[in-house]
């Protein structure tokens, strides 16, 4: 569903942003791409929504070239960003009213917001209150209720539990759990290792714009995830060649 | 195309293809833009305060403009008692043509967009020196100077123009700044849909006020009692009307331009507003300055002080001339009587031809010289001031404006041009054949009447310029045609610099 | 600086620390820096560079030619045969019009008299259209109108732009207090908004003397110091405006924008809005009207004149054995021009005298009209910085009455001594009319008639007048800054 065929981005002033990532989420799957600040997570997303176009390679969802047709690519997942603000004078209601519409969704009436907005743990009151009034966590909830009710197959979450308080992050991972009971394809750039081992079928570690490590779930059982990651930062380890993966 | 599997959510089925074409997705953003706009600080308090000084400003204007309508009638009437009269009398004497008189009607479009009908003179005197400038129609306010005016041009330019930046600067790099424009961008829609819907929403939310204040204009000055619901009066508030909503759409389109280039929003404001005031506050009176630097005109009074100097010269050379003439024929030079001319008139007159002819000449030749100077040196000023204007929409809205309303300058330059060619004209038929002549000898003089001078009604009539609509928009048509120019050249930036944004 | 003893038992050492609250030249140091690198600092480089020496070069040559129009109406004065003399004047050109073009391009340039009759000229301007859409570029309007508005670009967001960073925190964290933080702000952005306006108006003046401006003539250089002192000033009371918008919002784009509304409703409203107001609360009939009142007096009271010394005339023309149809003023009979003198002097002293009390009343109607529309005005610190500069620039509304007023001296002197020796009767008899005019006989105009001079105020009396108006624009500043401390002092930084 989300496929990223050796990836490249390098801007104009040189810097080799992404090298060569190869990635491939299959649906009903979550995969964490962790890495330090500037490794390269966000320039990947970036380049699945053509928000930049990348150097080389190819960016695919559900098969489609994000480069070539990226209209059609759209129609197929659905994006949660960093710190999102949304519409402060609007109230939850009628930011998710636009992005529905936007997102080609017709005819939804009132109570299907609701019910939407029950799902991702959103309090009633909270649903003709203007958007800035709300905390940090409120804000993502409604930010991961616009992704469900464009109800696409891939979903992007750029850092979705930053600067969460515990009780908003567990929260958030169930309804991904619920996602991906679904059939979503989710792909998830984080720092937090600790949600990252609880929900990931598969994890990728990037350092400095290349994809370093690869592990699924059943392979983090027995490496200690903590230790693989500080070791990659640390600069210790470089990257596993395909080979070493299989043994 | 491989297919997905996937479960729904058990109430909203998945439906791939339901995506919003273009279009309805700019009307998405361009709704939700506007009730944004409409319900923001910016365009309530500038929306109360322009809608408030409407009434005021159309009050002032219809007062101005009913004293001098007043002012005009009064000279009309004198005018058409004059003419009454004795018609032959009328002209015999070179101080009694008043009769010849042209005089200017006041613009009721003034009340709305005063431009230069208050500067104008009120009339203009024919007479054998050439054109004499009569008074200002009316004098400038005593604090007005000090002060500056106030009209609906003025409030369109300034204030709406204004809020069309203040609607216009963060709407691309402010929703960058809050993370909205990576989410309406990850949507299925292509990217110029975007700043449609933004030029949407502005040019409604703008065209609306526009559409109350122009509205409310006209019916403070139905009730002051100015009718401009009529014809060619409504047909020409239209217009300004619509040179307005280009000029709005312009500035806003601007603002969007900028909003795509800036890095935030606090830049994007900062240079809309260095922008405006340059555009819409420096730049017409900085050109005005230069085009006086460039290409001086001497002022009014100075050259007619000079005419009038140079024909007192020529004419008592001529007179003299006359004189010795006389003194020759009548061999008298203690005493001018009538009736030694008599005696002698057909020598007298005979030898006399020639001398009027030449001082006529003369005259034509000296006076007409200062007065094409000066024309020359206006024409060039004024092409001078207008192409540093061109710079500016807000000059261009300004220069249409008042072209429309018929109180700009080239309605003004009409004016002055059908003057001198009735000056010309009555050159021809009147003045350079004198009927009457002055002859001086010693210290003594006599005036001769050399023919019967025409009657009123022999002489050509003035044509004043066309006042109608299509003149109207002829005459505003380069300034109209600018401000497309520039509405069409921020729009296209616009889109171009969108189109490159880095959205992240 | 205070130096402390700090025991430390774990280290058992004594360290020697000097804590001190920041200094104020820290403070100042980075504002100024700050200010200076941004785009801001640049933009106001470049419009005061360009305005002022542009609008001083090409107001300088303006002037040069009204002075050069106002030698040669001397010229022509001074060769006039005496018997015409007086009745004409002419009125120089403020010098300081260069920098305030005030009432100089509306003011008449001279006037004629005639018994019972003062005419205004046009003003020098005159003539020039395409001035008049848009108005006039000078120093006062640059600074009046561009630099206020670039005050404020550099004040919105010296409050309310660090709140949004987070610097503001930052800087409350230490040991420094809040009026500091102010005081700091104020000087550096007064630093930086003085030092580019100052360098332009240097240049300007340079240019000025340079084309032959008698810039050091004393009378002028104390004002135009004076001017500039002032414009500081104004510049200061927006930047403090402009601070004060900052400390009670708390977003630098809502600063802004409440900045440009203030901008608007101060500059351009208000000014304009004051002489609306005062116009419709104190209406004045116009000049034009006033002309006619007076046009028609003269004319009845010439009437009335007329029918009392027609029997003298007759009277004489009968003795005289004169044609069917023709009169005659006899200047070799005394008699004659006694009973004339007797009959028509008491209408025309009638005459005079309710001219005198229409131009009064109408003088003090004017002056009641303004009065208010200046009080009206002075809600604006831009009104009130008008009024001083073109009051400095002997181009406000003193210098215009004080013309009137002048005139009108010199047409009293001129009756006094003139038009009382002079007779105008007017005779009509059953649709035939005869004028007689010219000089009493047995009254000689004397040799020299007055010449109309015409002089501008003394420093002291500009200053007397607009010290008010300074010392207003002091207390905008002061005003201001105080509520801009009680505001800052209660901020929310978080």
């Amino acid at each position: 569903m989300i496929e990223a065929i050796n990836l490249t981005k390098r801007y104009e002033d040189g810097v080799l942003a992404l090298d060569s990532l190869n990635l491939k989420v299959n649906p009903g799957e979550i995969y964490c791409l962790l890495g330090a600040n500037g490794a390269g997570k966000t320039t990947t997303i970036n380049l699945f929504l053509n928000f930049i176009p990348p150097t080389s390679g190819t960016p695919l969802i559900n098969g489609i070239d994000v480069t070539r047709d990226p209209l059609e690519a759209k129609k197929y997942v659905a994006y949660l960003s960093e710190n999102v603000m949304l519409y402060g004078n609007f109230t939850a209601r009628q930011n998710l009213d636009f992005f529905a519409k936007l997102g080609g969704k017709k005819n939804l009436k009132k109570e299907d917001y609701y019910m939407v907005m029950r799902e991702v743990g959103l309090p009633e009151r909270a649903f003709e209150q203007r958007v800035k009034e709300f905390s940090k966590g409120m804000r993502q909830k409604l930010g991961i209720a616009i992704c469900m009710i464009k109800d696409a197959p891939a979903l992007l979450l750029d850092e979705p539990t930053a600067g969460l308080d515990p009780a908003s992050a567990a929260e958030f991972i169930e309804t991904l759990k619920e996602l991906r009971r679904r059939g979503k394809a989710i792909l998830m750039s984080t720092h937090d290792i600790f949600r990252a081992k609880e929900i990931a079928d598969r994890v990728g570690i990037m350092k400095e714009g290349r994809k370093v490590m690869e592990r699924t779930r059943e392979e983090l059982e027995y490496e200690n995830l903590e230790r693989l990651y500080l070791d990659y930062m640390r600069g210790g380890l470089g990257p596993e060649s395909e080979e070493r993966r299989a043994s | 195309m491989a297919e997905a599997h996937v479960t729904s959510s058990p109430h909203i089925p998945f439906q791939a293809t339901a995506a919003p074409g273009g279009f309805r997705a700019a009307w998405i953003v361009a709704r939700r833009e506007l009730v944004e706009q409409l319900t923001s600080l910016r365009f309530l308090i500038i929306g109360v305060l322009v809608l408030g000084l409407t009434p005021l400003a159309v009050y002032v204007g219809v007062r101005d403009y009913t004293n001098r309508l007043e002012d005009y009638h009064r000279l009309a009437t004198a005018q058409q008692e004059l003419r009454a009269g004795p018609a032959g009398e009328a002209v015999s004497g070179v101080w009694n043509l008043e009769v010849l008189r042209a005089i200017r009607p006041p613009e009721p479009l003034s009340a709305l967009v005063h431009g230069l009908d208050a500067r104008l003179p009120e009339y203009w005197d024919f007479s054998p020196r050439g054109i004499r400038v009569g008074p200002l129609a009316s004098r400038p306010h005593r604090l007005a100077d000090v002060l500056g005016q106030l009209d609906v041009e003025f409030l369109v330019r300034v204030v709406l123009g204004l809020l069309a930046i203040l609607l216009a600067f963060d709407a691309v790099v402010g929703e960058k700044e809050l993370g909205t424009l990576r989410m309406t961008l990850s949507q299925p829609l292509p990217r110029a849909a975007f700043l449609v819907g933004k030029l949407i929403a502005g040019a409604i939310t703008l065209l609306a006020l526009l559409a109350m204040v122009f509205l409310l204009a006209l019916l403070s000055a139905q009730f002051f009692g100015l009718d401009l619901l009529a014809g060619d009066p409504l047909t020409k508030v239209g217009l300004i009307a619509v040179a307005a909503s280009f000029y709005l759409l312009c500035f806003y389109a601007l603002g969007l331009m900028i909003s795509s280039l800036a890095g935030s929003q606090k830049t994007s404001l900062v240079i809309l507003l260095v922008t405006w005031v340059v555009a819409v506050l420096a730049l017409p009176p900085l050109s005005t300055l230069v085009a006086q630097a460039v290409s001086p005109v001497p002022p009014v009074h100075a050259v007619e002080a000079k005419k009038r100097a140079l024909d007192e010269a020529i004419r008592q050379e001529a007179a003299r001339a006359m004189g010795e003439v006389y003194r020759e024929e009548t061999g008298q030079d203690q005493m001018v009587s009538m009736r030694l001319y008599q005696e002698h008139k057909d020598a007298i007159d005979r030898r006399i031809a020639p001398i009027v002819t030449r001082y006529v000449g003369k005259r034509r030749q000296l006076l007409g010289e200062l007065d094409r100077d000066t024309q020359r040196r206006m024409a060039r000023q004024n092409e001078v001031a207008r192409i540093i204007m061109a710079l500016s929409p807000a000059a261009a809205f300004a220069h249409a404006a008042a072209d429309l309303a018929g109180t700009g300058d080239t309605y003004a330059q009409s004016w002055w041009t059908a003057v001198r060619l009735h000056q010309s004209r009555l050159n021809a038929a009147l003045f350079d054949d004198p009927p009457m002549v002055t002859m001086w000898m010693r210290n003594m003089s006599m005036t001769l009447r050399r023919h019967d001078p025409p009657s009123i009604t022999d002489l050509p009539a003035f044509t004043p310029p066309r006042r109608d609509a299509r003149a109207a928009i002829n005459r505003a048509l380069p300034a109209l045609g600018l401000l497309l120019l520039y509405t069409g050249l921020f729009i296209a930036g616009g889109f171009i610099a969108f189109s490159r944004y880095d959205v992240r | 600086m205070v130096k402390a003893d700090i025991r430390s038992p774990e280290l058992n050492q004594t360290l020697r620390v000097a804590i001190g609250p920041a200094s104020f030249l820290t403070l100042l140091q980075k504002e100024i820096l700050d200010l200076v690198l941004s785009i801001r600092f640049l933009v106001l480089l470049m419009l005061c560079a360009l305005l002022i020496p542009l609008s001083l070069y090409v107001n300088s040559q303006t002037y040069e030619r009204w002075l050069a129009d106002y030698n040669e109406q001397l010229k022509i004065e001074s060769t006039l045969r005496s018997s015409r003399s007086g009745w004409s004047g002419t009125r120089p050109p403020s010098p300081l019009a260069v920098f305030a073009n005030g009432v100089e391009t509306s003011l008449p340039k001279g006037f004629s008299i005639q018994p019972n009759q003062i005419q205004m000229d046009k003003p020098r301007s005159y003539g020039d259209p395409i001035y008049e859409i848009f108005g006039r570029i000078d120093f006062l309007f640059v600074v009046q109108a561009v630099l206020s508005l670039i005050a404020f670009l550099f004040a919105f967001d010296s409050i309310s732009g660090e709140k949004e960073m987070g610097t503001l925190r930052l800087c409350l964290a230490n040991a420094v207090p809040r009026y500091k933080i102010l005081l700091g702000k104020f000087a550096g952005g007064m630093l930086i908004l003085v030092v580019p306006f100052l360098i332009a108006t240097g240049i300007g003046l340079i240019v000025l003397t340079a084309t032959g401006y008698p810039l050091f003539d004393h009378n002028l250089w104390t004002k135009v110091l004076l001017m500039v002192v002032a414009s500081i000033v104004y510049i200061s009371t927006f930047y403090v405006l402009g601070m004060v918008i900052s400390s009670l919002t708390h977003q630098s784009k809502t600063t802004l924008i409440v900045l440009m509304l203030i901008w608007v409703v101060f500059v351009l409203a208000v000014p304009r809005l004051s002489i609306i107001v005062a116009g419709m609360i104190r209406p004045v009939e116009s000049d034009a009207v006033i002309a006619l009142r007076k046009k028609l007096l003269v004319e009845h009271i010439q009437q009335e004149k007329g029918r009392a010394l027609k029997d003298l005339y007759f009277a004489k023309a009968r003795q005289k054995g004169l044609a069917e149809g023709a009169l005659t003023f006899d200047a070799n009979d005394p008699e004659f021009v006694r009973r004339r003198n007797e009959i028509a002097k008491p209408f025309e002293a009638r005459m005079r005298d309710e001219l005198a009390k229409i131009d009064e009343d109408h003088q003090r109607k004017k002056q009641r009209q303004l009065h208010l529309a200046r009080n009206i005005a002075r809600i604006s610190p831009a009104s009130v910085f008008a009024y001083v500069m073109t009051d400095m620039a002997d181009t406000g509304e003193t210098v215009k009455v004080r013309f009137f007023d002048a005139v009108r001296r010199h047409y009293a002197r001129m009756d006094r001594l003139v038009f009382s020796r002079m007779y105008q009767d007017l005779i009509t008899d059953e649709g035939h009319s005869w004028g007689f005019g010219g000089t009493l006989p047995g009254e000689e105009p004397p040799e020299k008639p007055p010449r109309f001079a015409f002089r501008f105020p003394e420093i002291s009396e500009s200053l007397a007048h607009s010290l008010p108006d300074v010392a207003l624009l002091v207390i905008y500043a002061l005003l201001f800054f105080i509520v801009a401390h009680v505001a800052f002092i209660g901020y929310d930084v978080r």
